[in-house]
C-alpha cells in the first residue's frame, strides 16, 4: 500500500509468523560472504510488508552436497521441532 | 569490447525500456560490437522445473542437448567481455524473469564447475571483465538498506564470482523512483548513457 506521501506502507499486517525453511549448496561462509539474500529477503524485504511486529524464524542448511546423511537427518528433525512448536 | 545486454522488462515503453534505449546509443557511441536478448519478448522460460532439477549435475559442456532452449545464451555468454543487465527491482531483487535466466542459464558447466568432493563453486565465465547492472528502484536508498541491497549484492557478488577474478562491477541504479521528478529521471537517462560510453 501507499500512504499519502507516496511510501510503501505494510499491507499484509496479518501475518505474525515468517517461517524460511530451506537449503544450501555451499557452505556458510561462501554465503555470508554474497550476502545470504534469501536470509535477507525473508527477514527483511518482506517485513517491510508484514511490518517490523512479525516474527520471523530462518532454518537454513548450509553446505549440504558435503553433509553426512546424519547431520542431514538432524535437519529433518529439527525443522519438525520447531514446526510443532509454532 | 563485446557488450552483452540482458534487457528483463515485459514492456518497451516503460522507464527501463528507454534506459535499454540509452545503454545501446552509449554503446554504439564507444564503438562497442553488441548483442541484445529481451527476455519476455523471446518467451524465455523461467522456471527452472523437474527435468531441470534432474540434470542440475550434469556438466552443460558434455551434454549440451540436454537443456537445448539455452544454446544461444550460453554462446552469448562465452562470446562477450561485458555483461550488461538492464531491470526494475522488484522485491529488493531481479524480477522473476531474471533471477529464472540465473537459475537456467548460469549452470554447471556454463557459469561454474563442481569438482569432485568439494562444495566450493569454481568460475567458468572468465571471459567476462566487467558487469554492468542498470536498474530502477521504487524504495529509497535507506530503505534498500534495510532490506539488505539483495539485489545489488546478486550482482556484485554472487554473479560476480562466476566471472573473472579481475572482474569490475558497475551498478547504476535510480533510487526513490516513485516520487523522482520528471527532470531527475530525464537526468539519470542522461547519466546511463554518458557511463555506457566510457565503459
Amino acid at each position: 500500500m501507499f500512504n499519502e506521501q507516496n511510501k510503501v506502507r505494510p499491507g499484509l499486517t496479518n501475518v505474525q509468523r515468517l517461517v524460511g525453511i530451506t537449503t544450501y549448496g555451499s557452505p556458510w561462509r561462501y554465503i555470508k560472504t554474497i550476502n545470504d539474500n534469501g536470509r535477507r529477503t525473508i527477514k527483511r524485504a518482506l517485513r517491510l510488508s508484514t511490518g517490523w511486529g512479525t516474527r520471523s524464524r530462518w532454518l537454513p542448511l548450509y553446505g549440504m552436497d558435503t553433509l553426512s546423511a546424519a547431520k542431514r537427518e538432524r535437519f529433518l528433525d529439527k525443522v519438525e521441532k520447531v514446526a510443532r512448536s509454532l | 569490447m563485446k557488450s552483452y545486454v540482458v534487457f528483463c522488462h515485459p514492456t518497451h515503453d516503460s522507464f527501463i525500456g528507454s534506459a535499454l534505449e540509452r545503454v545501446l546509443a552509449g554503446l554504439e557511441r564507444a564503438g562497442h560490437e553488441v548483442r541484445v536478448s529481451d527476455l519476455y519478448a523471446e518467451g524465455f522460460r523461467p522456471e527452472l522445473d523437474e527435468h531441470d532439477r534432474k540434470v542440475h549435475l550434469v556438466d552443460h559442456r558434455q551434454q549440451p542437448e540436454l537443456r537445448p532452449d539455452i544454446a544461444r545464451y550460453v554462446e552469448n555468454l562465452r562470446w562477450c567481455d561485458t555483461l550488461i543487465m538492464v531491470y526494475p527491482t522488484w522485491w529488493a531483487g531481479q524480477p522473476a524473469m531474471l533471477k529464472g535466466w540465473f537459475d537456467r542459464v548460469w549452470v554447471m558447466g556454463v557459469a561454474w564447475d563442481l569438482p569432485e568432493g568439494t562444495n566450493r563453486i569454481r568460475p567458468l565465465l572468465r571471459n567476462i571483465h566487467s558487469l554492468v547492472a542498470v536498474t530502477s528502484h521504487g524504495s529509497s536508498k535507506w530503505v534498500n538498506a534495510i532490506e539488505g541491497e539483495t539485489g545489488k549484492r546478486t550482482m556484485t557478488r554472487a554473479l560476480r564470482f562466476a566471472c573473472n577474478v579481475r572482474c569490475r562491477t558497475h551498478w547504476i541504479a535510480f533510487y526513490t523512483i516513485d516520487r523522482a521528478s520528471h527532470a531527475a529521471r530525464v537526468a539519470f537517462l542522461d547519466r546511463v548513457e554518458r557511463r555506457m560510453a566510457k565503459l
